[in-house]
């Protein structure tokens, strides 16, 4: 044949198949879109009726059903569903519309993800594995998958595997507190407690303090340092807690929440670490669904306290008129105008917070602290006394009471109530100051000697402390402490 | 030419339609495409809704004791015979007011309190055995000295000896240690001398040990695991060996149940049997039965706590019962029996007296601002180990403790004992001491 002639065959037969393609293409994917859509729809749990939810919950599962209904993007608008009944609460809801997302989306990790977050939440940890697995598989590179892994790992008794999981967690990222604290338990496990310190040392330097404290002191006391295990038990009172995984997947969850409670918990979250923006923005979210939420007013004060004192007092302020029970958002209140210089202001709102709470201990504290700047001091102390008694377990206002008695001269009273506070808290630097300068006074050299060894072990201890100190008995002994 | 032309054209159509037609053949194709490209089990078999089935006539609750006050913290009860007449009584602890009392039943059904002992330190749990091997029970009390969080080495174990019913002479057991939360008494090295499994809270820090019986009244601490937040302990031959093992329920950020199995005389074999990865998961409360009856012992456990770190103590959706079930040889299984906000203390029991094991737990701190919350619940078991969720009771509120017992000794359904706890608001529905008399045959 010729050419020309085969042209003429080919052009025609080749605008056959391109047409005949693109038709079918465009009713086979109508079709299919159609019949997907209604094969979502039987598989998605029925939808709330009208009343059965909070308004701007139920109009944002009826937003997304919805989109579905139309045929708009219908990966998107199921996968909005399922992070909305996970953020919100509806579990067993969450697990049916990601289980149909694993179907829909089978290539995104982040539906294996939120749905073994989900299992292992309610402690079902072999089928959350299989999904952490997968979306391993799928996203190599999102480290807190396999950080939740590893941590499973542990909870199954499957400590080698754990120590693996670990190890790579932390070739990736060499600073993962949560690494090293992962591979301390395994290290503890097999009684391994020097490996373990030196991993908890890390968890520790690369947490701020806030992974791994509690264990470093158990550890310790095994490697036998028990001065150094007292010193760091003393300093996990202010570095108190332990923060989860920092997970911003599981963390964007937030943004499709309108459960007021739920958003000042992950507020309170972010702001322990150290994410005060998000935490204003969860914060004021909470505020938008439940205006009348003190609590959220309470945490929106306290994250402006540093940066926007109008805001705090702003904040506080409605927080006391929603719940005058709440004794913190009065001090705190009080305490801002008191950095501000406003004492008037300030004394008023502690006498305000003490008629609606007097069972504060932190209100008297502060009344009592108040009435000794004023010099009244023999009001202070049945102040600080009722604080005491309201809240024996810390060291604050026996100390307070310490201090007026010292200024009192009253130093064997001073000498008591502050053992009172080391019994209530061991280790506290102010105490242990205040027993090295009251054997100072009393000239006891050894006492002092002794008391000064404790200040020496003591981390929270300031250098600057600790020289001031030894200065102090230097210049009544005439020789430096034996340390 | 044109003719040839218009024939090709039609051609060229005709083909378009027999492609289109084609192409329709299988109108399923993407969707099984997608279906097959997972392939696997649903993972929709963890939904599950416990049911909202009311049961509030099957007890009436009867207040026992001292009239409820303001604001009694009961932090545990337990159903003995403590005098051994053949009346089963109550002992229980008074956190706030440190004390540890009986309510001693001196005819049937009728109750007298008495306090055993002031001055201990918050107690929050109670057992009884014969310590001293004189014939009578003797009182082991676990002293938190405070139940609000503190890490303060401040915790404590008393033994009330008990010397003739009326005197109660206690011995300071340990003491300048991480709160003491749960003490029980188990002969574990076989030397004939009763040993203590000992559960230790703390805060930061806390510890399961055993502690080996020395002498009268001393004994030496063996630690089987260091880690904080230890609510529980329990003791039962979980392997069959003849040797008795322990489990204890690990809270805080850990969230663990750790098993020790007593190989030796003892020595123990230790290693976790089940945890979550929900540092929120609020693990609250565990007893050992043999839920599915096949002759090894099962351990029921609850995640309800209210002392987690939100800003109120509340539900959460994942709160619930739960048991791991013991497949022999030291190997379990977790099995969910449904969910129930702010879930405390289970306890298996036959409560419809229908031959299998049901289970019984309270909702300590449950959403009480929503008077449809669920105070006290039980799972019906059907045979099957299928379990349908019951609602006992709306209030009172803030129910922590409770135990089973035949109280009538009729040998018939069980009664439950309970214990309210209220440190939190609201403070409206408070009890003290109850005894739920079964109604329903």
């Amino acid at each position: 044949m010729e050419t020309r002639t085969k042209l003429r065959v080919a052009i025609p037969l080749a605008i056959a198949l391109v047409t005949g393609a693109f038709i079918n293409g465009l009713y086979f994917a109508k079709k299919a879109d159609r019949e997907q859509q209604e094969w979502i729809l039987s598989m998605l749990p029925a939808q709330p009726e009208e009343g059965a939810l909070e308004g701007r919950l139920l109009y944002a599962i009826q937003g997304a059903f919805s989109q579905i209904e139309k045929g708009e993007d219908l990966v998107a608008a199921t996968g909005r569903l399922a992070k909305i009944y996970q953020a919100n609460g509806y579990l067993n809801e969450a697990i049916q519309t990601l289980d149909l997302l694993l179907q829909l989306e089978p290539e995104n990790p982040l539906w294996p993800h939120l749905l073994a977050f989900l299992l292992a939440g309610y402690g079902e940890l072999e089928p959350a594995m299989e999904l952490w697995e997968r979306t391993m598989e799928l996203d190599p590179d999102y480290l807190p998958t396999q950080l939740r892994r590893a941590e499973a790992m542990l909870k199954l008794n499957r400590y080698e595997d754990a120590e693996e999981a670990f190890t790579i967690v932390k070739i990736k990222d060499i600073e993962n507190p949560h690494a090293y604290h992962g591979l301390a338990r395994v290290a503890i496990h097999r009684e391994d407690y020097e490996a373990a310190h030196q991993h908890l040392s890390r968890s520790m330097q690369y947490s701020r303090g806030s992974v791994g404290i509690q264990l470093t002191v158990t550890v310790l006391e095994r490697l036998g340092q028990h001065d150094r295990a007292e010193a760091v038990r003393g300093m996990a009172r202010t570095l108190e807690g332990y923060s989860d995984i920092p997970d911003p997947w599981i963390l964007d969850l937030m943004t499709y929440c309108y459960d007021a409670h739920q958003l000042v918990s992950a507020a309170g979250t972010f702001a322990y670490a150290g994410n005060t923006e998000e935490a204003i923005r969860l914060s004021e979210l909470a505020i938008k669904y439940d205006p009348e939420n003190a609590a959220a007013h309470f945490h929106l004060g306290n994250m402006y306290r540093d940066s926007n004192k109008p805001k705090a007092l702003s904040a506080f302020e409605t927080a006391c008129r929603l719940n005058p029970q709440l004794s913190d958002a009065w001090l705190f209140r009080a305490l801002i105008y008191k950095e501000m210089g406003s004492m008037q202001q300030c004394d008023e709102l502690l006498r305000q917070g003490l008629i609606n709470c007097p069972d504060s201990p932190a209100l008297h504290l502060s009344w009592g602290e108040r009435l000794v700047e004023m010099n009244r001091m023999e009001e202070a102390i049945p102040v600080l006394r009722r604080s005491v008694r309201l809240r024996p377990q810390e060291a604050e206002a026996y100390l307070a009471l310490a201090r007026i008695y010292i200024r009192q001269s009253k130093l064997d009273l001073a000498h008591d109530i502050t053992q009172q506070a080391l019994e209530a808290e061991a280790g506290n630097p102010t105490a242990l100051s205040f027993m090295v300068i009251l054997s100072i006074n009393k000239k006891q050299e050894n006492e002092a000697e002794s008391w000064l060894r404790k200040v020496e072990l003591q981390p929270r201890c300031t250098p600057k402390m600790r020289e001031d100190l030894k200065g102090f008995f230097q210049q009544a002994f005439g020789r430096p402490p034996k340390l | 030419m044109k003719e040839f032309s218009i024939l090709r054209w039609l051609c060229v159509a005709l083909l378009a339609v027999v492609l289109f037609l084609a192409g329709c053949s299988d109108p399923d194709k993407r969707r099984k495409t997608v279906q097959r490209s997972v392939g696997t089990e649903s993972y929709t078999r963890f939904a599950k809704q416990s049911s909202r089935v009311e049961d509030l006539e099957r007890y009436k609750a009867i207040p026992a004791g001292a009239p409820v006050g303001d604001k009694p913290w009961i932090a545990h009860v337990r159903a003995v015979d403590l005098d051994q007449d053949g009346l089963m009584d109550i002992i229980f602890c008074e956190a706030k007011h440190n004390q540890v009392n009986w309510l001693r039943q001196t005819a049937p059904e009728v109750f007298e309190e008495i306090v055993l002992a002031e001055d201990m330190r918050a107690p929050v749990h109670v057992e009884a055995e014969d310590m001293d091997g004189d014939g009578d029970l003797d009182v082991i009390v676990s002293s938190m000295s405070m139940v609000f969080p503190n890490n303060d080495l401040i915790g404590a174990v008393f033994i009330l000896e008990n010397q003739d019913l009326k005197t109660w002479k206690p011995h300071l057991i340990i003491d300048n240690t991480h709160r003491v939360v749960d003490a029980r008494a188990v002969d574990f090295d076989g030397d004939g001398q009763l040993d203590l499994a000992l559960g230790q809270f703390g805060y930061d820090q806390g510890s399961v040990s055993w502690l080996k019986r020395t002498g009268p009244w001393s004994f030496e601490r063996f630690p089987l695991l260091e880690l904080s937040g230890t609510c529980f302990v329990g003791v039962a031959d979980f392997d069959h060996n003849g040797k008795q093992d322990m489990v204890a329920l690990v809270s805080q950020q850990w969230e663990e149940i750790h098993i020790f199995l007593n190989v030796g005389q003892p020595d123990y074999h230790s290693r976790v049997i089940w945890g979550s990865t929900n540092e929120d998961y609020s693990l609250s409360g565990m007893s050992l039965g043999d839920v599915n009856q096949d002759g090894f012992m099962d351990i029921l456990f609850t995640n309800g706590d209210g002392f987690g770190p939100n800003p109120e103590p509340g539900p959460k959706p994942w709160h619930g019962v739960q048991y791991l079930e013991n497949l022999k040889g030291g190997q379990f299984v977790f099995r969910r029996l449904g969910d129930l906000g702010g879930a405390y203390s289970p306890v298996a029991t036959d409560v419809d007296n229908d031959g299998d094991m049901d289970v019984v737990a309270l909702a300590a701190f449950n959403d009480w601002k929503n008077p449809n919350s669920i105070s006290m619940a039980w799972f019906r078991n059907d045979g099957q180990n299928q379990w349908e969720r019951r609602i006992l009771a709306y209030k009172p509120i803030y129910l922590m403790t409770l135990d089973v017992a035949d109280l009538d000794g009729d040998g018939g359904k069980p009664w439950l004992i309970t214990g309210g706890f209220h440190s939190h608001p609201p403070f409206i529905h408070q009890s003290r001491i109850l005894l739920w008399k079964p109604e329903l045959n």
